[in-house]
C-alpha cells in the first residue's frame, strides 16, 4: 500500500514537470542588434533607420515572429565615435548576438568592419554606400547601392545644367563615403562635361575650416556646387551661402535628404537637387502603407533610412525564417541565394559579395517639399 | 480532524479574500492621490511658460521699432536667466528670418526658420502652438518649442524638457520606481533615464499604455518585468499623451504579503496544534480498544473467565459493559451446541461408509468406460485405413483408366465392323461407369479427410440448371418418364458459390431419382427461400415418382456404401457413395439435405444452400459464342511440343491434337522438352508435371529462364498437365511460370478451349486493347439502342466505312492552302463525325472529334491536326481489330 502511495507521487510528479515542460514550449526570442548615432546633433539618420527597424519588427512580432519565435531587437548607441561603435559591437558579440543591423553611416561602419569580419557577427548596413566595402565576401551586407550610383545620377544632371563652373565642399569626417563619393563625381564630371569640378574638404567640428571653406567658394562663385554633408550641416552650409550667392545650384548626396535639412535648411535649400532614395509622391499601396505606418507609429515621416532599415530587416527575418537557423554563414548565403528582394518601391538585388544595386532617382526641392526631377 | 482544518481553511479564505479587497481597495485609492499628485505638477509645469508667453504677449508692443529691440532682447534674456524651464528665446519675421533672440547664437542669425514646423503651423489669435519633440541645436538636449504670434512676428520659446524631472518627481512616494510622459506615439518626452528621451525612444509596452488609458483603468496592470506596475493616465500636456507611473509591485503589495504569511504561520500552527491533541487521544483510545481485542480473543478461544481492565472512556466503557453481557449468552449457547453435536457425529459416520461404496463403483465404471473408448478408436483407426486404402486404390487404377479410356476414343475413329463398334461401345461405357465409381470413391475420401476446399467464384445459375436439364434429358427420354424443371422468375441469375459441387450434388440426386424411376417423372424445383442482404439461401427439389425409401431404409440411405433397395432385385449399379457425398458437400456449404419418402410412391429430396448474390452479370454471351464457333480444324497450323513420360497417354494427345490439326512434337521428358523449345518455336507446350530426369514445373522454370518465344514473338505459353488439381497445385504450377493447367484425365474440350485461348491472346496480344474497345463498344451499342448483336456488328461496319471517308478527306484539306473555306468545311466534317462517333458509342473518338472542332474554331491548325492524326491511328486500329474479330466469329 505505502509502496503504491510512492508510485503515485512519482506519477504526479512527472505529470507535473511534462506540463511544466509544455508550458515551456515557447520559443526563446531571436535577438538582433541595431547599433548607430542614436543620440546627438546627428542622430537624425540612425534615429530613423532604427524606427525603420522597428516597426518591421513590430509587424514580424505581431505575425507571430519568426518560426515562432519572437524578435527582440538590442539597440547600442555609438555616439559617433569610433571606439564607442568598437565597444558596442563587442558587447553584442558578448550577449551571444549574431546579426546586427547598422551603423548608418560610412564612418563608423569602417571603424569596426575589422572587427566584425574576425567575430561572429553578420552587420546588415541598409544606408552603408562606403566604396571600401564593396565587391568583398565579408560579414558586411549592404543594402543600398555604392556611391557610384549617386555620383552617376547627379554627375548627369551637373551635365545637363551646363554650368560654366561647378565645385563640391565635402565632409572630411564621414571618410570612406565622402571621399569616394566626391572622386567617383569628379570623374564622371569631367567625363561629361569635360572640366573636373574642385573639391574643398572641410571638418565641422573646427569652425575656421568651414568659415575658410565657404569663404573659398564665394571667391570662385562656381554656377553649381555638390555638398557632401550631413542634413544637419548641409542645413547650415545652404543657409550660410545662399545668403553670398543667391543663385547658385546646390546639389546633395543621399545623406543628406531627410527632413532635417527642409526643417532647417528653410528658404536656402529651395532648388536643391538631391539624390533620393524614398520618392513621397509614390501612391502605390506598399508605399502608402508603409508610409501610413511609421506616421502612426512615431509621429513623423519614413525616410530613405527607414525604408531600407526596414527592408534590411524584413530581408533578414526571411532569410532566418527559410533556413531555420541563426548560423550567420547559412543566413548570409541564403540572402545572396535569394537575391532578388521586393522593395516597398523597388525591387533590389543582392550579389555574391552581398553588394545592392538599387535605382536611383534625383529629387528637387520645391516649396519646401521633394519632387522627383525627370 | 479533517473537517476541521476545512472548516479552518474555507474561514481563512474567506478573511483573506476580504483583506485583499480592502487592501486592493487602498491600492486603489492611493494610486488615485499619487496620479492626481502628479497631473497637478505636470499642469503647473505646463502652467508656467503659458503663463509666461501670455505675459511677454502683454508686455510686448504691438508695433515694433528699431529701438524696441534692445529692450524686447534684454526682456526676454532675464525670463531665460529667471526660468530653467525655458531654453531659448527668439522671435521670427514674416520671411522666417531671425528677428531677436534671447542670447546671441551666431548659427541663427543666417538662419532661416521658414521649414521649421513652428513656422509652418502658425498660431492664429492668442493660440500657442507646441511642437514635436526634437534635439536642440543650442541644448543638444530633447526640446518642444511653444509659439504664439505677436503683432507681425512669431514668438518662439524652447521648453527644456529635462527639466520635467525636477518638477514632476517627488520622493514622498516610495513606492514609485519610474515616472515616464509620453507623446500621443509613445516616444518619451521625460524619463528618469534621460537616454531614452535623448535616443527617440519609443516606450516598450505602448499597446498596453495605451489600453489602459483607453479604459479609464487608473489601475494596477503587470508589466512584463514582473515587479512593477503601469499607471497610465491622460495629460493635457502638448497634444494628448501619457503620464506613465511605474509603482514597486512588491512594495505595493507588502501589507497583503505580511498578512498571508502570518495567517498561514497560524494556520499551520493550528494543525500541528490539533495534530499532538489527537495522538494523545488516540493512544488511549488504542490502548482501550486493545484491552477489548485481548477480551474477545480470549473469549473465542473459550476463555470465559478472563480479567476484564477498566476503560478510559465513557464510550470504551459502554462498549466493554455490552461485551461482558454477549460473553455470558455465548457461554450458555455453547453448552446445547456441545449437546446437539454428540447425535449428530453417530450420523456423520454412517454417511462416510456409504460415500465410501459408492466411489468404488464409479471407480470400476470409468475404467470399463476407457476400455470401450480404446475400441471404438481402433475401430475408427481401422475404418480410416480402409479408406485411404480405397483411395490409393482407386487413384492407382486410374491412370491405367485413362489410358484405357483415350485408346476407346481412338479406336471409335477407326474403321470398324458394326459388331467390333458394339463391343467397343459396351466397353467405352462400362470404363465410365468404372471411372464414376472411382471418383466417387477419391471424392468421398477426400471429403471425409477434410481435404476439399469449396471455391467462391461466380457463375450463372441459369446456365448450370439448363446444363443440368441437357445432360439428363436423354436419359429420361430413354427411359420414357417425363423430365421437368420448375424454376421460380425471381431467381438472381449471378451469384457467387462452387458452381461445380452444386452440379456434383444436383447430377447425383437427378441421376439417383432418373434410376429409380420407372413410370412417371422426376421434377425438379427451384427457389428462393431466405435473402438477406446479399445472402440468398435457394431450395432445390428434386421429386420422383420412383420406388421410394422405406423408413427403416431412410436412416440409413445417408451412410456410404448403402443404396436403396438393397435387396439386390432391382437393375441399379454405383458405390452407393452418391448421396454420401453429396450430404457431405452439402453440409460444407452451409447448407441441408434432406429427404421425404414413401415407399412405391416416390422420394423428395430438398437441399437448401446459402449463396451470395452477385450483382455484376457474368458477360458470358460473347465468350460462349466463340467458343462454339471452334471447330476441331481451329488448332491447323499451329506447333505443339507434348512433355509426358507415360506412353499411352502422350499417345492419345497426339492423336487427339493432330485430329483438330496442329503438328505434335513429343518429348519423354521435361529435359528434352526444354531441349527441343530451344530448337523449333512452338506455339504452345503441354506440359506433364509428373516426369522423370526434369519434372514439368522445373522444366518450365528452365524454359522460362531462357525466355523462349512463340511464333508470334511472344513468350511461349506453356500448360501444366496435372493428376492433382487441388488449389495449392495450382498456385505451385503458377509460380513456376506455368500460363494455365488442366488435370487428368484430359477432357479434350477443355483442353482445346485453353490452347486457343492461350494462342488467341498471344496473336492478338499487340492489338488486344483494339480488340477490346471495339467489343466494348458494341456492347454497350447493343446495350443502349437494344439491338442484336449482329445488327450492332452491321452498324459498326457502316460506320468504320464512313468514318474512313471523313478522315480521308480530312487529310486531303489539310494538303490544301487552309482559307476560310477549308477551315469551314473542315469544322462541319468534325461536326459530323463527333455526332456518328456519339451515336455508335465510339467516345474516344467523338472526344478527339469534339476537340479538334475547338482548335478548328480557334484557328489552332497544328493542334487541330494532331487530332486528326490520332483520329486516323484510332480508326485503323479499330478496322483492324473489327477484322479479325468478324474472321473469328467466321470460322
Amino acid at each position: 500500500m505505502y509502496r503504491r502511495r510512492r508510485l503515485l507521487v512519482v506519477f504526479m510528479l512527472l505529470l507535473m514537470t511534462m506540463f511544466v515542460l509544455s508550458a515551456c514550449d515557447k520559443k526563446p526570442p531571436i535577438k538582433i542588434g541595431v547599433v548607430g548615432t542614436m543620440s546627438g546633433k546627428e542622430s537624425d539618420l540612425s534615429v530613423s533607420g532604427r524606427r525603420g527597424v522597428e516597426l518591421a519588427v513590430d509587424e514580424l512580432n505581431a505575425a507571430g515572429g519568426i518560426n515562432g519565435a519572437l524578435i527582440e531587437l538590442v539597440i547600442k548607441d555609438d555616439l559617433n565615435s569610433p571606439e564607442q561603435a568598437l565597444k558596442v559591437n563587442k558587447e553584442l558579440v558578448d550577449e551571444g548576438i549574431h546579426f546586427v543591423i547598422g551603423h548608418f553611416t560610412s564612418g563608423m561602419t569602417l571603424s569596426v568592419i575589422d572587427f566584425v569580419n574576425a567575430s561572429d557577427l553578420l552587420m546588415l548596413g541598409p544606408t552603408i554606400s562606403a566604396g571600401q566595402l564593396s565587391g568583398l565576401d565579408d560579414h558586411f551586407i549592404r543594402f543600398i547601392a555604392s556611391t557610384r550610383e549617386q555620383a552617376d545620377v547627379l554627375s548627369d544632371i551637373v551635365a545637363s545644367e551646363k554650368h560654366k563652373s561647378s565645385m563640391v565642399l565635402y565632409d572630411i569626417r564621414n571618410k570612406g563615403f565622402t571621399d569616394k563619393l566626391v572622386e567617383n563625381f569628379q570623374n564622371l564630371v569631367e567625363e561629361k562635361t569635360g572640366f573636373m569640378p574642385l573639391a574643398i574638404a572641410y571638418n565641422p567640428v573646427i569652425k575656421e575650416t568651414r568659415d575658410d571653406a565657404i569663404q573659398k567658394i564665394s571667391e570662385a562663385a562656381p554656377e553649381g556646387l555638390f555638398i557632401v554633408a550631413s542634413a544637419e550641416e548641409s542645413a547650415i552650409l545652404a543657409q550660410t551661402i545662399k545668403k553670398a550667392q543667391p543663385t547658385i545650384q546646390l546639389y546633395g548626396p543621399l545623406w543628406a535628404n531627410t527632413q532635417e535639412l527642409l526643417r532647417k535648411g528653410g528658404d536656402s535649400v529651395e532648388g536643391m537637387i538631391l539624390v533620393g532614395g524614398i520618392d513621397y509622391d509614390d501612391q502605390r499601396l506598399p508605399f502608402t502603407r508603409f508610409k501610413e505606418s511609421f506616421n502612426l507609429s512615431f509621429g513623423e515621416e519614413p525616410t530613405f533610412a527607414s525604408m531600407y532599415a526596414y527592408e534590411t530587416m524584413k530581408a533578414l527575418a526571411t532569410s532566418i525564417e527559410v533556413t531555420n537557423s541563426q548560423d550567420l554563414d547559412t543566413v548570409k548565403a541564403k540572402l545572396i541565394e535569394i537575391n532578388t528582394f521586393e522593395g516597398i518601391q523597388d525591387a533590389f538585388e543582392i550579389d555574391a559579395f552581398g553588394d545592392s544595386t538599387r535605382t536611383y532617382h534625383a529629387y528637387k526641392i520645391q516649396s519646401g517639399a521633394l519632387r522627383k526631377v525627370d | 480532524m479533517v473537517v476541521f482544518l476545512l472548516v479552518q481553511g474555507i474561514f481563512g479564505f474567506i478573511t483573506y479574500q476580504n483583506l485583499k479587497f480592502k487592501f486592493e481597495e487602498d491600492i486603489r485609492v492611493n494610486t488615485e492621490s499619487l496620479l492626481e499628485f502628479l497631473n497637478q505638477n505636470l499642469d503647473n509645469f505646463i502652467d508656467t511658460p503659458i503663463a509666461l508667453l501670455s505675459k511677454m504677449r502683454e508686455m510686448m508692443p504691438q508695433n515694433f521699432l528699431p529701438a524696441d529691440v534692445e529692450f524686447i532682447k534684454t526682456y526676454i534674456a532675464s525670463i531665460e536667466n529667471v526660468y530653467p524651464i525655458i531654453g531659448h528665446i527668439k522671435m521670427i519675421d514674416k520671411e522666417g528670418n531671425l528677428f531677436v533672440q534671447s542670447t546671441d547664437l551666431e548659427e541663427f542669425t543666417t538662419y532661416n526658420f521658414k521649414n521649421e514646423s513652428f513656422f509652418i503651423n502658425q498660431p492664429i489669435g492668442n493660440e500657442i502652438i507646441w511642437s514635436n519633440i526634437y534635439m536642440s541645436t543650442v541644448t543638444n538636449k530633447p526640446t518642444i518649442t511653444m509659439s504664439e504670434t505677436i503683432g507681425d512676428l512669431l514668438l518662439v520659446a524652447d521648453i527644456n524638457l529635462d527639466e520635467l524631472g525636477t518638477i514632476i518627481h517627488t520622493d514622498r512616494f516610495k513606492v514609485v520606481k519610474s515616472i515616464s510622459i509620453l507623446d500621443k506615439y509613445g516616444n518619451y518626452l521625460y524619463d528618469d533615464n534621460s537616454l531614452k528621451v535623448e535616443q527617440r525612444q519609443k516606450v516598450t509596452q505602448f499597446e498596453k499604455i495605451k489600453e489602459i488609458s483607453l479604459n479609464k483603468a487608473r489601475y494596477i496592470s503587470k508589466t512584463d518585468e514582473g515587479n512593477a506596475l503601469v499607471v497610465a493616465e491622460k495629460h493635457g500636456f502638448q497634444d494628448d499623451g501619457y503620464l506613465v507611473v511605474e509603482l514597486d509591485y512588491d512594495l505595493l503589495i507588502e501589507p497583503l504579503t505580511k498578512f498571508k504569511r502570518n495567517f498561514a504561520v497560524s494556520i499551520i500552527g493550528l494543525f500541528l496544534l490539533s495534530l499532538v491533541a489527537l495522538s494523545f487521544f488516540m493512544k488511549h483510545i488504542v490502548k482501550d480498544f486493545n484491552h477489548l481485542s485481548e477480551q474477545t480473543k480470549a473469549v473465542a478461544t473459550g476463555n470465559y473467565n478472563y480479567k476484564i481492565e477498566p476503560c478510559r472512556f465513557l464510550e470504551t466503557q459502554g462498549i466493554s459493559n455490552d461485551f461482558l453481557k454477549m460473553r455470558e449468552i455465548l457461554e450458555n449457547r455453547e453448552l446445547r451446541i456441545l449437546e446437539i453435536n454428540g447425535g449428530l457425529e453417530e450420523i456423520n459416520a454412517q454417511l462416510v461408509e456409504e460415500i465410501h461404496e459408492h466411489t468404488n463403483t464409479l471407480i470400476m465404471l470409468r475404467e470399463k468406460d476407457t476400455d470401450l473408448e480404446r475400441a471404438l478408436n481402433i475401430a475408427r483407426e481401422a475404418n480410416m485405413a480402409k479408406s485411404q486404402f480405397l483411395a490409393n486404390m482407386s487413384h492407382e487404377i486410374r491412370t491405367p483408366m485413362n489410358g484405357i479410356l483415350g485408346m476407346i476414343n481412338i479406336m471409335i475413329m477407326t474403321p470398324l465392323s458394326d459388331e467390333q463398334s458394339n463391343y467397343l461401345q459396351t466397353i467405352q461405357s462400362s470404363t465410365n461407369t468404372l471411372m464414376s465409381i472411382l471418383n466417387d470413391i477419391l471424392d468421398y475420401s477426400k471429403i471425409e479427410a477434410g481435404k476439399v476446399v469449396l471455391v467462391n467464384e461466380r457463375f450463372s445459375l441459369k446456365r448450370t440448371l439448363s446444363d443440368l436439364n441437357n445432360l439428363f434429358r436423354s436419359s429420361a427420354v430413354h427411359k420414357k418418364i417425363k423430365f421437368e424443371f420448375i424454376i421460380a422468375n425471381d431467381l438472381p441469375d449471378t451469384i457467387f458459390g462452387d458452381e461445380i459441387r452444386l452440379r456434383q450434388i444436383l447430377s447425383n440426386l437427378i441421376s439417383n431419382a432418373i434410376k429409380f424411376t420407372n413410370f412417371g417423372g422426376v421434377e425438379l424445383y427451384c427457389k428462393r427461400l431466405i435473402e438477406n442482404g446479399n445472402k440468398i439461401t435457394l431450395q432445390f427439389k428434386v421429386i420422383d415418382t420412383g420406388i421410394g425409401i422405406s423408413k427403416k431404409e431412410m436412416d440409413t440411405i445417408f451412410d456410404r456404401f448403402i443404396q436403396g433397395s438393397n435387396t439386390g432385385e432391382t437393375k441399379t449399379k454405383g458405390t452407393g457413395l452418391g448421396l454420401a457425398i453429396s450430404r457431405m458437400l452439402v453440409e460444407l456449404m452451409g447448407g441441408k439435405l434432406f429427404l421425404e419418402s414413401q415407399l412405391d410412391i416416390g422420394s423428395a429430396f430438398t437441399v437448401e444452400v446459402p449463396f451470395e448474390i452477385c450483382n455484376d452479370q457474368i458477360q458470358g454471351t460473347f465468350q460462349d459464342k466463340k467458343r462454339k464457333k471452334i471447330n476441331d480444324a481451329y488448332l491447323k497450323g499451329l506447333d505443339i511440343l507434348i512433355a509426358e513420360d507415360d506412353l499411352t497417354s502422350a499417345f492419345i494427345m497426339q492423336m487427339m491434337l493432330s485430329k483438330a490439326g496442329a503438328s505434335v512434337d513429343v518429348a519423354e521428358n521435361g529435359s528434352i522438352a526444354a531441349e527441343k523449345s530451344d530448337k523449333k518455336v512452338y506455339d504452345i507446350i503441354l506440359m506433364d508435371v509428373n516426369m522423370p530426369i526434369l519434372d514439368g514445373l522445373n522444366a518450365t522454370k528452365a524454359i522460362r529462364l531462357k525466355n523462349n518465344l512463340n511464333n508470334q514473338g511472344a513468350s511461349v505459353p506453356i500448360i501444366a498437365i496435372t493428376a492433382y488439381a487441388s488449389e495449392g497445385e495450382k498456385e505451385k504450377c503458377m509460380s513456376f511460370g506455368v500460363n494455365d493447367y488442366v488435370t487428368k484425365p484430359v477432357d479434350f474440350e477443355i483442353l482445346y478451349e485453353k490452347i486457343i485461348s492461350l494462342c488467341i491472346k498471344e496473336v492478338h496480344m499487340e492489338k488486344n486493347s483494339g480488340v477490346e474497345k471495339i467489343e466494348g463498344i458494341i456492347e454497350t451499342l447493343c446495350q443502349a439502342s437494344g439491338f442484336d448483336e449482329e445488327t450492332a456488328y452491321l452498324v459498326m461496319e457502316t460506320y468504320l466505312k464512313q468514318t474512313k471517308g471523313i478522315l480521308d478527306r480530312l487529310n486531303v484539306l489539310k494538303e490544301s492552302e487552309s482559307s476560310s473555306a477549308v477551315l469551314i468545311e473542315t469544322g462541319q466534317l468534325f461536326h459530323k463525325l463527333k455526332g456518328s462517333s456519339g451515336n455508335v458509342r465510339a467516345n474516344e473518338i467523338m472526344a478527339l472529334a469534339i476537340e479538334a472542332e475547338a482548335l478548328c474554331n480557334e484557328r489552332t491548325i497544328e493542334s487541330m491536326q494532331e487530332k486528326v492524326a490520332l483520329m486516323t491511328s484510332l480508326i485503323e486500329t479499330y478496322e483492324e481489330s473489327f477484322r479479325s474479330i468478324r474472321e473469328i466469329s467466321k470460322i
